[in-house]
C-alpha cells in the first residue's frame, strides 16, 4: 500500500485529498495535518511513503518542509492554486505538481507515477536480516521473489538460487519493511516481488515459476497495479 | 519642447497670440489716444493727422520685425535648433532696420510714445541725432526680439508645468488603480477547491458556496469601474468574504461583527479593507485554540471607523505586514493624505486594526477623481 499523509492549512482541501484516496485501492491513510509541524514526525519516523503537500501554508511553505526531508524521504506530491512555485517544486524533486482545484483524474495520474518512484527506488541495494536456524542471514531486498506464510512462520524465497529461508515472522511485518510496489501482498499468505511477475491475472500470478493464487480481499488493488508491473 | 498641436487646440498658443495682438493694437492706437485725449482736454486744436501718420510708419517697422521673428524665424530657425542662422537673420533685420531709421519721416520723432518730447527734440536735425535715433531704433528692435523670445518661453513654461501636472496625477490615477485591493487568484482557486471536498462531503453547503463566490465575482467583475462604491455594497461584499472564510475553516472560530444600517448615498473607495480581514483569517486560525476575530465597521459624524483584530493564532511570517497590507496603506495615503487615521498594533496575543476615513455622500467630491 502507498501509506500517505496530507498536510494543508485548509480541512476541506484535507477532506477532498482523503476522498479522492479512498478511491484508489493501494492507498493507506496515515494521518492528515494541517501544518508542517504536525506532519513532522511522520515523516522522521519513516512511516510514509508519500506526503502530499500544499505549498502556501502559513508558518512553514510546503517547499521549504519538502527540502528538509533529505535523500531517503517519502515521495512528495504538490498541490497548491499557484502555477508559478512548480520550477521550486520540482527542484525538490517532487514526483508531481498539482493544481487547486484538485481533479480526481490528475490526481489518480499523480498516483501512478508515485508508484512508479517508488518502484525506481525500492530496492537500491537494500537488505532485510532475518533469522535462520539459529543465525542472522542478510538478504538482499531484490533477491527476494516471494514470501510464503505458513501460520508463525514465513518462507521467503531467494531467486538467485530458489532456496528457501524458513523463519519466525510476521507476514504484516514484512509487508510494511518491503518496499512497495515492488513488494505488494497478493493473498493473506502470498508477497511477490513484482519485478519477478512472469505472468499474471486477476485470479493468479506467476513468479519464478511458481503459481500463487491471489486473494479475494487483494484482487481489486492487485488488477489496478497490473498495468504498473508490465509497463 | 515642441508642440504638435494646432494652435487654435492648444489654448497656450491662443493666449499667446492674443497676448501679442492686444500689446500691437495698443501700440497703433496710442498716438491716436493720445490726439484725443489732447483734444478733449483742449490742449491741441484740431487733429493732427501727420503725427498720427508718422507715429504709424513709426511703428510699423517694429511690427513688422515682430511679424517676421515671430512667424518666419524663429519657427523656422531657432525652434529647428539653426542658431547661426537665426542669429545672421536677426542682424539681417536689425541691418534693415538701421537704413530704414534713416528715411526723414522716421527721423523727427523719438521712438517712444508722446508727441511733445517729439516736438522738442524736432529742431536737432544733427547727424549725430540721426545716428543716435537709429541706434536706439535698433536697440528698441532687439528688445522687441527677446521680449517675443521671453514672452515664448514663459508660455512654454507654462505649458510644461501644465503637462507635469496632468503627468504627475495620471500617475497617481496609475497608481492608485494599481493599488486597488484584486482579490488573490489564489484565494479563488483555493476557495473552488473546498467547493470541490464540499461537493462530497455536503452538497447543500457546496451549493451555499457556490452563492457566495458568484456574489464575490460579480462585486469583483462589475463593480470595479469607479472610484468609490456604495457602503452598503462594500458591507455586503465584506460579509461574502467572511462567509467564505469561515466555509473555508471548520475550525472552531468565533467571529463578531458588527455593521451599521446605511442610506444609500454614502460611498468610499471600493474594497479598501479586504486586505485586512484576509491577513485576520490567515493568521487568526490555527490548529489548537480558539480563534477569536473581530470585525466592525461603524459611522460617526462625516468619519468612518474600520476595526479588525484577531488572536493571533500562527506565527507571523518574515514581513509582518503583507504586501496587501502595504498597498493598502499607501492607497490610505493616495486618497486622503493626511486626513485618515490608520493604526496597526500586534501586542503579541492580539493583531488589531483600526482605520478612521472620511465618508463621502453623493455627488460630493470623491477622492481619487482629478478632472482637468
Amino acid at each position: 500500500m502507498i501509506r500517505y499523509i496530507a498536510v494543508d492549512d485548509e480541512p476541506l482541501a484535507l477532506d477532498l485529498i482523503s476522498i479522492y484516496a479512498s478511491r484508489i485501492p493501494d492507498m493507506e491513510k496515515v494521518a492528515m495535518c494541517v501544518s508542517a509541524q504536525q506532519a513532522a514526525p511522520f515523516i522522521e519516523n519513516g512511516e510514509v511513503d508519500l506526503v502530499i503537500l500544499d505549498i502556501n501554508m502559513p508558518g512553514m511553505s510546503g517547499i521549504d518542509f519538502a527540502k528538509s526531508f533529505g535523500e531517503q524521504g517519502p515521495c512528495v506530491v504538490f498541490t497548491t492554486a499557484y502555477p508559478q512555485y512548480a520550477v521550486d517544486g520540482f527542484r525538490v524533486d517532487a514526483v508531481d505538481y498539482l493544481l487547486k482545484p484538485l481533479s480526481f483524474a490528475d490526481f489518480e495520474q499523480a498516483m501512478g507515477k508515485v508508484r512508479r518512484r517508488l518502484m525506481s527506488l525500492s530496492s537500491n541495494g537494500a537488505s532485510i536480516s532475518v533469522k535462520d536456524r539459529g543465525a542472522m542471514r542478510r538478504v538482499m531486498v531484490d533477491n527476494i521473489a516471494c514470501i510464503n506464510g505458513l501460520r508463525e512462520y514465513v518462507q521467503i524465497i531467494l531467486r538467485d538460487t530458489g532456496e528457501t529461508i524458513t523463519t519466525l515472522e510476521s507476514m504484516k511485518r514484512l509487508e510494511d519493511l518491503l518496499p512497495y510496489p515492488q513488494f505488494i501482498r497478493i493473498h493473506k499468505s502470498h508477497i511477490i516481488n513484482t519485478t519477478c511477475l512472469e505472468r499474471a491475472d486477476s485470479r493468479q500470478a506467476t513468479v519464478c515459476g511458481r503459481t500463487l493464487l491471489v486473494g479475494e480481499k487483494y484482487r481489486k488493488v492487485f488488477t489496478s497495479l497490473l498495468p504498473t508491473f508490465f509497463r | 519642447m515642441r508642440n504638435f498641436q494646432p494652435w487654435h487646440k492648444d489654448k497656450y498658443a491662443r493666449l499667446e497670440l492674443i497676448f501679442y495682438g492686444v500689446v500691437w493694437l495698443i501700440a497703433f492706437l496710442l498716438p491716436i489716444i493720445s490726439q484725443v485725449i489732447d483734444l478733449i482736454s483742449k490742449q491741441q486744436e484740431g487733429f493732427d493727422h501727420a503725427l498720427v501718420e508718422r507715429r504709424f510708419v513709426q511703428t510699423l517697422p517694429f511690427f513688422v520685425l515682430f511679424l517676421l521673428n515671430n512667424f518666419v524665424f524663429n519657427p523656422l530657425l531657432l525652434k529647428r535648433g539653426k542658431f547661426f542662422f537665426y542669429f545672421l537673420s536677426t542682424v539681417g533685420m536689425l541691418a534693415a532696420l538701421w537704413f530704414y531709421s534713416g528715411i526723414s519721416k522716421f527721423t523727427p520723432l523719438s521712438i517712444t510714445q508722446g508727441g511733445r518730447i517729439g516736438n522738442i527734440i524736432i529742431f536737432h536735425q544733427s547727424s549725430y541725432f540721426v545716428d543716435l535715433v537709429r541706434v536706439t531704433t535698433v536697440c528698441l528692435g532687439l528688445i522687441i526680439i527677446m521680449a517675443n523670445e521671453m514672452v515664448k518661453s514663459f508660455i512654454n513654461s507654462m505649458r510644461k508645468d501644465q503637462i507635469m501636472l496632468q503627468i504627475r496625477a495620471n500617475h497617481t490615477q496609475t497608481e492608485l488603480s494599481a493599488l486597488k485591493y484584486q482579490l488573490d487568484p489564489h484565494f479563488l482557486m483555493n476557495a473552488l477547491n473546498s467547493v470541490q471536498a464540499l461537493i462530497y462531503i455536503d452538497p447543500e453547503r457546496a451549493s451555499y458556496a457556490i452563492q457566495l463566490l458568484s456574489r464575490l465575482m460579480r462585486h469583483l467583475l462589475y463593480g470595479t469601474g469607479d472610484s468609490t462604491t456604495l457602503l452598503s455594497k462594500e458591507i455586503e461584499f465584506i460579509k461574502v468574504l467572511i462567509e467564505l472564510m469561515r466555509l473555508k475553516y471548520s475550525q472552531n472560530i468565533n467571529i463578531v461583527t458588527s455593521f451599521p444600517v446605511v442610506d444609500n448615498s454614502m460611498r468610499i473607495p471600493p474594497r479598501l479593507f479586504s486586505s485586512y480581514i484576509e491577513n485576520a483569517f490567515k493568521y487568526g486560525i490555527g490548529d489548537n485554540g480558539e480563534s477569536q476575530i473581530e470585525i466592525s465597521i461603524s459611522i460617526e459624524a462625516n468619519s468612518l471607523h474600520f476595526h479588525c483584530s484577531n488572536k493571533i493564532m500562527r506565527a507571523v511570517e518574515e514581513s509582518p505586514n503583507g504586501i496587501g497590507m502595504k498597498n493598502a496603506e499607501r492607497r490610505f495615503d493616495l486618497l486622503y493624505g493626511h486626513s485618515y487615521r490608520l493604526d496597526i498594533s500586534n501586542d503579541g496575543t492580539h493583531f488589531t486594526v483600526d482605520v478612521v476615513i472620511p465618508v463621502f455622500y453623493n455627488g460630493a467630491d470623491a477622492p481619487g477623481n482629478f478632472n482637468f
